[in-house]
């Protein structure tokens, strides 16, 4: 038994079956949903259903046994073990790369479940992904392969409209350009990075999102965390939902200036904090600030919510700031024609200042953009660090780009990419729908890709997340510090590969595992349910009627009165 | 015992205290015991409750005091922010409120490109097709010898790279769709951090997205507050941004002045280190051929430095790795130095490698720890995986081309390269008079900066960037506007040799940076890459082109003609 990774070959596969395997054929037209524009209105505030109290009890308890029992390990074992502890401990006078107590949760609580997490796979993460085996050893302190994998349903990957793929247009695309062009990238945009293929993405970007230009960068966290110290510095003031990706506090951090936080999508409390801050203006001097820019996601990534745009460009209106949105998961995936938030909305993109967005996700590709005004993007080409120092896109992955981009707006094969938009938007539905009906808890949005399903206590996750994986589906499951302490959870990313019956197959054995689990304990008020009682169909019954159901909000609780 | 130390003056009122004394005394404690006792039931409780115990101690005072520390202290972190902002705060009536809203007009996002900028945007070279030796240009007739690419092997366009590469797009598809701990982490990127850790026999590797991200996340996730790092003074931007993240405490050494780094160190020794307890975690941070200036610090003294003084080393090798040491390890190898000693090395993957991205390698438990701990690593998604392959081929084609003395035929034809372009500007008497060749030999960029008396004589600036300077003026200041005047002139010198080499043929560069973005003293360069690829001919060419070039433009240089500049690149 080997304690390398294999390499895993999988040419055996035949050409249909890998077609398959990477994007399930539709079965039927009636597994399609047209995402409707809600045309400026904005979504009524999501209900977030509470756990019964015996769960909360229960998820702190377990907290509590976990932290004590490390501590008490930690402490026996540094005096009676210290070999074992070896990274903790100062060595010949070099302090430990990181500390005991920063480590503490990463020793006493990831590790125990680290089977869980990065499991390593191989092929095209698309409908079907196939994890490499692994057996964990020692408290998962190491692993050993026997060199076998198991090909899983795939509700983790980012890969929502299915572009996940090595056969087919963007592939074609992507081997051609690799032909020509080569494999990397010539160095920083601004020294020789720059092709006329570069030049193409950002105008095909810009027409998509509707907006002037746009500008390309190598890796969206990158995008992030540069964006903002070329634009601010430290008289301006950033608003940032609290809920806001890494990426965005690295890249506000960097800029200098001051940054408040907003409780996510309150925009009561944004309001305030706009007032607040406009009139007082900058600490001390109370001179008014120089820009405000407020910064929020489109679609946040760990609760399936999407930002409230129909109140922000209200408030921006009123109150002139800056709006920032970080579409990394919403573009591609939400809108009736897939162009993200503002199309979902049905707003006009000019009401946003700075719409950026990742490639990784629904594009199958790499990288990040930002799209602005002539005037904004023409300065960001000058004074954006990752346009100086970085490295460029290469070019075989600008040709997924463009030829996803292009099958998403119809110039490239027509009609595909009108099918994955209404697969995805038909496939988180009936998904969000079916595991609401079941009795689960779930946040967000009824059209949200991202679907958290809660688990609550900590003991869980690992449980869940094996019990799926013996299932042959692969999840991903979260806890603190990604969520708020007690509410771990499983996110499901629904993609447009899934065929419905893949859908029935996962709720099949959601359903038994949240049996074995006991984790449907919804009491119906956000959704799921008719009458206002908890709802906890069979899932024959489920099955049969979620399909159609799902096609109408009345169904979704949350948002029926609207 | 201060209590009785002031009892002993007067009898009576000794008595008195001391009943009190002994009252207070048993009143606390009894109440103590019983609160003691309820804490006891509560889980982890017996903890508290010893501790509570052993500082009792039967001295009341001492509780009491504890007690209101306790109090103190909760007030002060649940009240502290509050009150110091509604200090500050100025009370408006609602009315007054709108009103100030609808007077505030903030500043435009961006400013627009003045005229006198806008020659910066147009002179972005858009290369049509493959980026290689020659290049075609958009706008532009006939091909061009390409002295400006950081592709120093010329992987990239290498047909054994493109088949591998190919390969993996036919089996993986482009993007990874995930972040490496989700799914994300394919076999192909472990092949490759297993390939690097076997090339540079280390511990371990790990991948990032974007070369430029790299420092920024691996130094943050070792340095916390209370924390030490030295650092090179001509460090890149993507250094000086890793240490704005990472909170420690910053000191600066001047450029590859080993004993300055000395002085630091023996300094921070006797007043700080020795008194340290737990040890704080401590970097010293350079780079292997620096980005600003193409030239290295003498590593043997750094190791026997950060031995001497329980320093870890930080090492940017992006431009020396696959460029320096006999078979392309860098600067350690160059050295006759294994790569183990130097803690920390990160590297873009985008040079020599000709791929994307980056990685980081040194021993296992900082490469896993930074698995959990670094944000690019763990809030971004995997590279594409054919990218990853790219450099695992460009690893092996390097070991391949290894003779039995372990010297890399590849590696051996660009350094020759890299001396021979040295050599041909660095011999020329004539050129001296206008240009200073600040790189060394072993770089494969040659840096070029005016002298300092004809710089003097044109009245630029010692430095655009850093102490004192007009761009640290306006940063503080928070002007917004950050075009800088002689600084414009001095690009646009080098940005009219640049035209004019490209008019016969030859594609260079110059340095471009962010000034408002470098925190560290910085002058415009003028720059020619090496690669490989060149034969002796095209590296002759460049030479006599450009320094023709280079004279000429020089020859007619003047304080009045600079404006006119502007114009004439254009
Ligand atoms: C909101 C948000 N922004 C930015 C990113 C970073 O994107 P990338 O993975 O392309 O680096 C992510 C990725 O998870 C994200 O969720």
């Amino acid at each position: 038994m080997s304690l390398v990774i294999p390499q895993i070959d999988l040419s055996g596969l035949s050409i249909e079956d890998k077609k398959q395997n990477e994007f399930g054929a539709l079965t039927s037209n009636e597994y399609r949903y047209k995402t409707i524009s809600r045309q400026g209105k904005p979504l009524p505030d999501p209900i977030e259903d509470e756990p019964p109290y015996h769960v909360l009890f229960i998820t702190y308890l377990n907290y509590l046994i976990l932290i004590i029992v490390g501590h008490i390990k930690d402490f026996t074992g540094i005096l009676f073990n210290p070999k074992n502890y070896q990274d903790l401990l100062e060595q010949n006078g070099l302090a430990p790369w990181y500390n005991k107590f920063e480590s503490f949760y990463i020793r006493r609580m990831k590790q125990k479940i680290d089977d869980c997490f990065a499991r390593p796979t191989c092929g095209v993460p698309g409908r079907l992904i196939t994890c490499i085996d692994r057996d964990a050893h020692d408290y998962n302190s190491y692993f050993s392969y026997p060199g076998t994998t198991s090909t899983c349903l795939n509700l983790s990957s980012y890969n929502y409209l299915g572009f996940a793929q090595s056969e087919g247009a963007c592939t074609q695309a992507a081997l051609e350009i690799l032909d020509y062009y080569g494999v990397g990238s010539g160095g920083p945009r601004n020294v020789i990075g720059t092709t006329d293929l570069h030049l193409k993405t950002e105008k095909t970007i810009a027409k998509f999102i509707g907006k002037d230009d746009s500008i390309l960068f190598s890796m969206g966290y990158a995008t992030n965390a540069s964006l903002f110290s070329s634009l601010l510095d430290k008289k301006s003031l950033v608003i940032s939902d609290e809920l806001n990706h890494a990426s965005i506090r690295t890249g506000v951090r960097l800029s200098g200036s001051t940054v408040k936080t907003f409780p996510h999508n309150n925009m009561i409390a944004l309001e305030k904090i706009l007032r607040e801050q406009i009139s007082q203006g900058q600490p001390r001097s109370h001179r008014p600030w120089k820009k405000i820019i407020v910064a929020v996601e489109g679609l946040y990534s760990m609760e399936g919510t999407m930002a409230n745009l129909p109140a922000l460009i209200e408030l921006r209106r009123k109150y002139k700031f800056n709006l920032f949105v970080d579409e990394a998961h919403s573009i591609g995936a939400i809108g009736p024609s897939g162009r993200g938030v503002c199309d979902y909305f049905g707003i006009d993109p000019s009401n946003v200042d700075l719409l950026m967005g990742t490639l990784t996700k629904s594009f199958g590709a790499a990288g990040g953009y930002i799209a602005g005004s002539q005037q904004i993007i023409n300065r960001l080409k000058l004074n954006i660090n990752s346009q100086n120092y970085a490295e460029s896109i290469p070019a075989p992955v600008l040709a997924q780009i463009i030829s996803s981009l292009n099958i998403i707006s119809g110039d490239l094969n027509p009609g595909e990419g009108s099918e994955r938009l209404e697969r995805i938007a038909f496939n988180s539905r009936y998904l969000r729908l079916g595991l609401q009906r079941l009795g689960f808890i779930v946040y967000g949005v009824d059209d949200s890709p991202v679907i958290p399903l809660l688990l609550f206590a900590p003991a869980k996750m690992p449980a869940f997340s094996r019990m799926l994986y013996q299932r042959k589906i692969a999840v991903v499951v979260v806890g603190y510090p990604a969520t708020p302490l007690t509410s771990s959870r499983v996110r499901l990313c629904v993609s447009a590969s899934l065929t419905k019956e893949d859908i029935d197959y996962l709720l099949r054995h959601l359903s038994e595992v949240g049996d074995k689990l006991f984790l449907k304990f919804s009491s119906g008020i956000a959704g799921g349910s008719l009458d206002g009682s908890p709802p906890r169909w069979n899932i024959e019954d489920v099955l049969k009627e979620t399909p159609k159901d799902c096609k109408e909000s009345k169904y979704f609780i949350a948002t029926a009165n609207n | 015992m201060n209590v009785t130390a002031t009892t002993i003056t007067t009898s009576t009122t000794t008595i008195a205290l001391q009943d009190i004394w002994n009252t207070t005394s048993d009143v606390v404690s009894r109440y103590l015991f019983i609160i003691l006792n309820y804490i006891e039931l509560i889980p982890g409780g017996s903890i508290l409750v010893r501790y509570i115990k052993s500082s009792h101690k039967n001295d009341p005072i001492r509780t009491l005091f504890e007690i209101a520390l306790f109090i103190f202290a909760i007030r002060y972190f649940t009240t502290a922010k509050y009150e110091r902002s509604k200090k500050d705060h100025i009370k408006l009536k609602n009315s007054e409120i709108d009103e100030l809203i609808d007077d505030w007009m903030p500043e435009p996002l961006v400013l627009d490109i003045s005229p006198k900028e806008q020659w910066q945007l147009n002179s972005i070279p858009i290369v049509k097709g493959p980026i290689d030796t020659k290049v075609n240009l958009v706008g532009e007739e006939g091909d061009f010898l390409n002295f400006a690419s950081s592709n120093f092997l010329n992987f990239g366009i290498n047909p054994i790279v493109k088949n591998e590469c190919k390969k993996i797009i036919h089996s993986n598809g482009v993007g990874a769709c995930g972040p490496p701990n989700f799914y994300g982490n394919q076999d192909i990127h472990i092949k490759l951090e297993n390939d690097l850790a076997k090339f540079f026999e280390v511990g371990g590797a790990v991948l990032y997205g974007q070369d430029f991200c790299t420092a920024g996340s691996v130094l943050p996730s070792f340095l916390k507050r209370g924390d030490f790092v030295i650092a090179d003074a001509s460090s890149n931007v993507a250094i000086q941004k890793a240490l704005q993240l990472s909170r420690c405490e910053i000191y600066w050494f001047n450029h590859n002045d080993l004993d300055h780094l000395e002085e630091i160190l023996i300094d921070l020794q006797k007043n700080i280190f020795k008194f340290e307890k737990p040890i704080s975690r401590k970097f010293i941070v350079t780079e292997g051929i620096f980005a600003n200036k193409g030239d290295s610090p003498y590593l043997p003294r750094l190791i026997e430095l950060k031995k001497k003084f329980k320093f870890r080393l930080f090492l940017d090798e992006s431009l020396s790795l696959g460029v320096l040491g006999k078979s392309g390890k860098g600067l350690a190898e160059h050295y006759n130095i294994k790569r183990s000693e130097i803690d920390v090395t990160i590297s873009s993957m985008a040079n020599s490698f000709s791929s994307s991205g980056a990685f980081c390698i040194g021993d296992k438990v900082m490469t896993y720890h930074q698995r959990i701990g670094s944000m690019a690593y763990c809030f971004s998604a995997s590279l594409p995986a054919y990218v990853a392959r790219a450099t695992s081929v460009a690893l092996r084609l390097l070991t391949d081309s290894q003779d039995s003395q372990g010297e890399s035929s590849i590696v051996k034809k660009l350094q020759s390269n890299n001396y021979q372009l040295f050599n041909l500007f660095n011999k020329d008497r004539k050129l001296s008079k206008y240009l200073k060749i600040i790189s060394n030999e072993i770089s494969p960029i040659l840096h070029f900066e005016i002298n300092s008396d004809l710089r003097k004589l044109l009245n630029f600036p010692i430095s655009y960037t850093g102490k004192g300077s007009e761009i640290e003026y306006k940063n503080k200041k928070g002007i917004s506007d950050k075009f800088v005047e002689s600084f414009n002139y001095e690009n646009l010198i080098f940005q009219k040799i640049i035209n004019l080499s490209k008019k016969q043929g030859i594609l260079i560069t110059r340095s471009i940076f962010t000034i408002e973005q470098e925190a560290l003293p910085l002058i415009p360069n003028l720059k020619i890459h090496s690669n490989v690829d060149f034969t002796k001919d095209e590296i002759e060419k460049v030479y006599k082109i450009v320094s023709k070039v280079i004279l000429d433009v020089f020859e007619n240089l003047t304080v009045e003609s600079l404006s006119l500049l502007t114009e004439e690149v254009i």
